[in-house]
């Protein structure tokens, strides 16, 4: 290690690091969602290269190259597997990771780069899956894709540039792959990347906020080792979770798309934005002679906008003093997320 | 050229039946109970030690 | 308030376990990775035999190139008539051959080997002659299979 340290004074982050400590109280459960969000991440990385090998992302080759590897590639059929089921329960732990956060108020000064970073990662985490959906190619991938993609249009102004350069043209077509699978596999993931990096960094700079009110035990629990074995307990019950997911309930895939056939009946896009979805299919065609699309993607721009300002709205938690209004805006947004899917699995 | 009208069979015959599917997730299970086991350990050792 | 620390051998112990349980589980799942990356032998229809079109449609001294399976194969005919046909990859190092009509012989532009008319090697660093191919003509029309 002396070696090593005196070439690249690798002592420093690690004697650093050996110092954090992870506050104890009633609440502090909820810090494991974080590295939990983390090992899915490096899961899908893992497993989305293992596909890359096989993959071919043109219309004339995608379905066929994952059938390939589902019917042929020893193990094919458990990597998509492994890389399809992480992918829904690193939204579920991203969004669960945020939502603590959020009601632990987490956010507040002078953790506010953090929770700018970690919005930011999760919607890319929702790029990913969106940008990912599409790859197999198969008739739900094609038509999801194309309701997802023409849902920008009425935004004003720039409605028609954002369709054209989400599709690489008018219409889903090769180009609409290409440029899918380029945000998959190398943007989004340089982006996440990065944006990941910052985030961790400064949580070991900056140490886990403790909510307001609560009371600290001592002695506080050491990163290295105990919190970091902790971590990895999380990790081996999340990965037994996505083994039985992906042992049990292998990912089949569905009918090779055709641009010309009607889209299939009860077609709906993944559980994460049917609050989206089902959002558009409450609305009339106008709302106070305005087209419901163009109303409710403004409304999505002020939410995303409103979502990243939080730490600056919420004086009350930037004071340090309880801040209910928030906490009962986070739950008015659970109950939407929850009422909204349901609805979409039931009608 | 695969049909896609019998794609869906061609994939469920890389796919192995749902016996030896279950087979390989207790295998899976026993691994994963063993981690659980030697990592609470190791905690409670650690923790013994920080006076946690 | 004193606590008695465990010995200091019990917690490294553990994690000499935990770290051999983990070098035993890595093993299958290196495993599965690695028969993973392994490109799958796939079951392809493989033809015999290939109807290229009309005999006479194939002009002298110039070569003709077909997909024969997954083989590049070239056809050509001499000023005599003669249909020969040969695998248009080099036997040196793969590179696919190119026949020049000026001396009616196959060139390798990747290391200069030369095949003759019969597609014996005869210049440069190839090792053995093209592969031949057998060509037919049934009712003026054109056959090439496996020799």
């Amino acid at each position: 290690m002396r070696w090593l340290d005196e070439r690249t004074k690798i002592l420093t982050p690690v004697n650093f690091l050996r110092k954090k400590e992870v506050p104890r109280h009633k609440h502090a459960f909820w810090y494991v969602f974080g590295g939990l969000a983390l090992f899915f991440f490096g899961v899908q990385i893992v497993t989305g290269v293992l596909l890359l090998l096989y993959y071919s992302p043109t219309p004339g080759t995608a379905y066929e190259s994952v059938e390939m590897i589902v019917a042929s590639v020893p193990f094919g059929w458990f990597v998509r597997s492994l890389h399809s089921w992480s992918s829904n329960l690193l939204i579920a732990i991203v969004l669960i990771h945020f939502f603590s956060v959020f009601f632990l108020k987490a956010y507040r000064k002078p953790r506010e780069a953090m929770w700018l970073t970690g919005v930011a990662l999760l919607f890319l985490v929702l790029g990913f899956g969106f940008t990912g959906y599409l790859l197999p190619w198969d008739t739900n991938a094609y038509f999801a894709t194309q309701i997802g993609t023409e849902i920008p249009r009425s935004i004003p102004l720039m409605g028609e540039f954002v369709v054209k350069i989400l599709r690489g043209g008018e219409f889903i077509a090769e180009e609409s792959l290409k440029r899918l699978f380029a945000l998959h596999v190398v943007i989004l993931p340089l982006l996440a990347i990065g944006l990941a990096a910052l985030h961790v960094v400064l949580n070991q700079v900056q140490g886990s906020s403790v909510p307001i009110g609560i009371q600290r035990r001592d002695p506080p629990i050491p990163f290295f080792p105990n919190y970091l074995f902790r971590d990895f307990l999380a990790w081996t019950v999340g990965l037994f979770v996505l083994l039985c997911l992906a042992l049990l309930f292998p990912v089949q895939l569905g009918t090779k798309a055709d641009p010309f056939a009607s889209a299939p009946v009860g077609i709906k896009p993944e559980w994460y934005f049917l609050p989206l979805f089902q959002t558009l299919r409450f609305m009339p065609a106008e709302i106070m002679g305005l087209n419901s699309e163009l109303v409710v993607n403004v409304l999505v721009m002020v939410f995303t906008g409103g979502l990243f300002l939080v730490p600056f709205l919420d004086r009350n938690a930037a004071e340090g003093r309880r801040s209910p209004l928030f906490s009962v805006l986070g739950l008015a947004g659970i109950a939407y997320f929850i009422l909204t899917i349901s609805l979409a699995y039931l009608t | 050229m695969v049909d896609s009208l019998k794609s869906t069979g061609d994939v469920l015959a890389g796919i192995p039946d749902a016996g030896t599917r279950t087979a390989a997730l207790v295998i899976c299970g026993f691994v994963m109970a063993v981690f659980v086991v030697l990592l609470y350990l190791r905690i409670k050792a650690s923790d013994e030690r920080a006076g946690l | 308030m004193n606590r008695e620390q465990p010995s200091i051998p019990r917690r490294n112990f553990l994690s000499r376990i935990l770290a051999a349980w983990t070098g035993v589980v890595l093993l299958p799942a290196l495993y599965v990775v690695f028969e993973y990356i392994i490109p799958p032998k796939l079951r392809e229809k493989l033809i015999e035999s290939l109807k290229i079109g009309k005999a006479a449609d194939v002009v002298a001294n110039v070569a003709r190139m077909v997909k024969f399976n997954k083989t590049p194969v070239m056809i050509v005919k001499n000023d005599e008539g003669q249909i020969k046909a040969f695998s248009a990859v080099c036997t040196h190092l793969g590179c696919i051959v190119e026949f020049r009509s000026a001396d009616r012989k196959f060139h390798c532009n990747c290391h200069g080997s030369v095949f003759d008319y019969d597609g014996k090697n005869v210049a440069g660093p190839a090792p053995r002659p093209l592969q031949p191919f057998r060509v037919e003509i049934k009712q003026d029309d054109l056959y090439v299979s496996n020799s």
